[in-house]
């Protein structure tokens, strides 16, 4: 789920639209127990973007349906019990089925890959690492001072 | 103890367990640490929270930058139903060094699993620097203590990158004894006026933020506070910074505010 929330950390790669989702490769899976929260992920659901979900399931080897689906706006009561009766049965079976991918599946060793980059950040011991390399860093002020001087882009071009 | 009004004292909250850190090289809990539990613990704060995140709107995403020893994630986590208001609240917490990452895990899963009852859900840890892996415009609570020791200069970055860390603890040679050293100082460094690090954030934060997104960030006297209020306000478009405490320790004076935009304002 942690996906949904991650972008390329290379700067010139947050507007592209390949950036995100980073695609997962070699990975190695673990599924921990949590329990389940049906208002947590309804409240979470219309944050999240749908088909990056999909494609990190997929990736993962979960299922999603293609489109969004949708919950009645569940709350909590005076008494501190959520109103999960008005769940529908496909409805409640679709929330625990989020609840496996989003809450309970994750990825203890391998890589997420930018789709516009192809650099590829390594997952170890469940810690994904997204310092870039010194390299990268030195490339992308060479890319900013010569758009500066010579492109007359949109941050330079009124000056 | 604290300088804000005698009706408006902290809540009295658990203070998150780190026993289970003994000499990994992380910043150890400290003043600061504890002041920032303490500026979400007042009840005019935790006023100010609920009226911007309602129940009934979508979970707030909470990230918290250089973590540490954990300490301030996990009360943030374990605490969510007394501090936000809602348990449906989903926390990240990043850092440079892999050690405090691997520490912050232990640290948050410890008190979520004492406070079941009360506490939100702490999704991940990530190795990065400030926020520079996560999505643009999405984070809703910011909490970032940074290095503020006005020093020389502050240190580079270029140790930890393109390398796999391992988690750095008793350290038995000269190369262990010297990467401890270096982690350490990342904790506090700031380089000039001690806001190095503060000023790229502050660059980037309108990038970071939602638009109902808080920071809440923790200054020192000797960064200048009163500058960095006009360089945020100057900003216009409704960005507004406010101090929710400050305490005196020992030497310093450390103080925490929030920084926001205010939708009322053009």
């Amino acid at each position: 789920m942690q996906t949904n929330f991650l972008s390329c950390a290379v700067k010139t790669c947050k507007s592209s639209p390949a950036a995100f989702p980073l695609h997962f490769r070699d990975a190695t899976l673990a599924s921990t127990n949590v329990p389940y929260n049906p208002l947590l992920l309804t409240n979470l659901l219309p944050r999240l973007d749908w088909p990056a979900l999909v494609t990190s399931s997929k990736e993962l080897g979960f299922t999603l349906p293609d489109s969004k689906p949708s919950f009645p706006q569940l709350s909590r009561g005076d008494d501190g019990a959520v109103n999960v009766g008005t769940l529908k049965e496909e409805e409640e079976t679709a929330l625990r089925t989020l609840h496996r991918v989003l809450m309970e599946t994750e990825v203890v060793e391998g890589k997420m890959v930018c789709g516009s980059c192809g650099f590829e950040y390594g997952i170890h011991q469940s810690v994904g690492n997204f310092l870039l390399p010194s390299h990268l860093g030195v490339y992308l002020h060479v890319v900013v001072f010569s758009r500066g001087l010579g492109m007359g882009d949109a941050n330079h071009g009124s000056v | 103890m604290t300088s804000s009004q005698p009706a408006d004292t902290p809540l009295k909250l658990p203070t998150p367990s780190t026993s289970h850190i003994t000499s990994q090289a992380v910043y150890p809990p400290s003043e600061d640490s504890y002041l920032l539990l303490d500026a979400f613990s007042l009840p005019s704060e935790v006023a100010f929270i609920a009226s911007r995140f309602p129940a009934a709107t979508p979970s707030p995403l909470l990230v918290e930058i250089g973590t540490g020893s954990g300490i301030v994630s996990a009360f943030l986590a374990a605490h969510a139903s007394s501090l936000f208001s809602r348990t449906d609240i989903v926390s990240l917490g990043l850092d440079v060094s892999f050690t405090a990452n691997n520490v912050t895990s232990t640290t948050v899963s410890n008190a979520c699993a004492e406070h079941t009852s009360t506490a939100g859900t702490f999704l991940d840890v990530a190795t990065s620097d400030l926020t520079s892996c996560l999505r643009q415009g999405i984070v809703d609570i910011l909490v970032f203590n940074p290095p503020y020791v006005p020093t020389a200069e502050s240190p580079s970055l270029t140790p930890l990158r393109g390398a796999t860390q391992k988690v750095v603890v008793n350290p038995r040679n000269q190369d262990d004894y010297a990467m401890e050293e270096y982690l350490l100082s990342l904790t506090y460094a700031g380089g000039e006026k001690g806001m190095q690090t503060t000023d790229r954030l502050l660059d980037n934060l309108h990038e970071v933020l939602s638009d109902r997104g808080v920071l809440y960030l923790l200054l020192c006297a000797g960064n200048r506070p009163p500058e960095v209020v006009e360089r945020v306000e100057g900003l216009g478009r409704g960005w507004r910074m406010e101090q929710v405490i400050e305490r005196r320790a020992g030497w310093e004076i450390l103080s925490i505010w929030r920084i926001y935009r205010d939708a009322r304002t053009p």
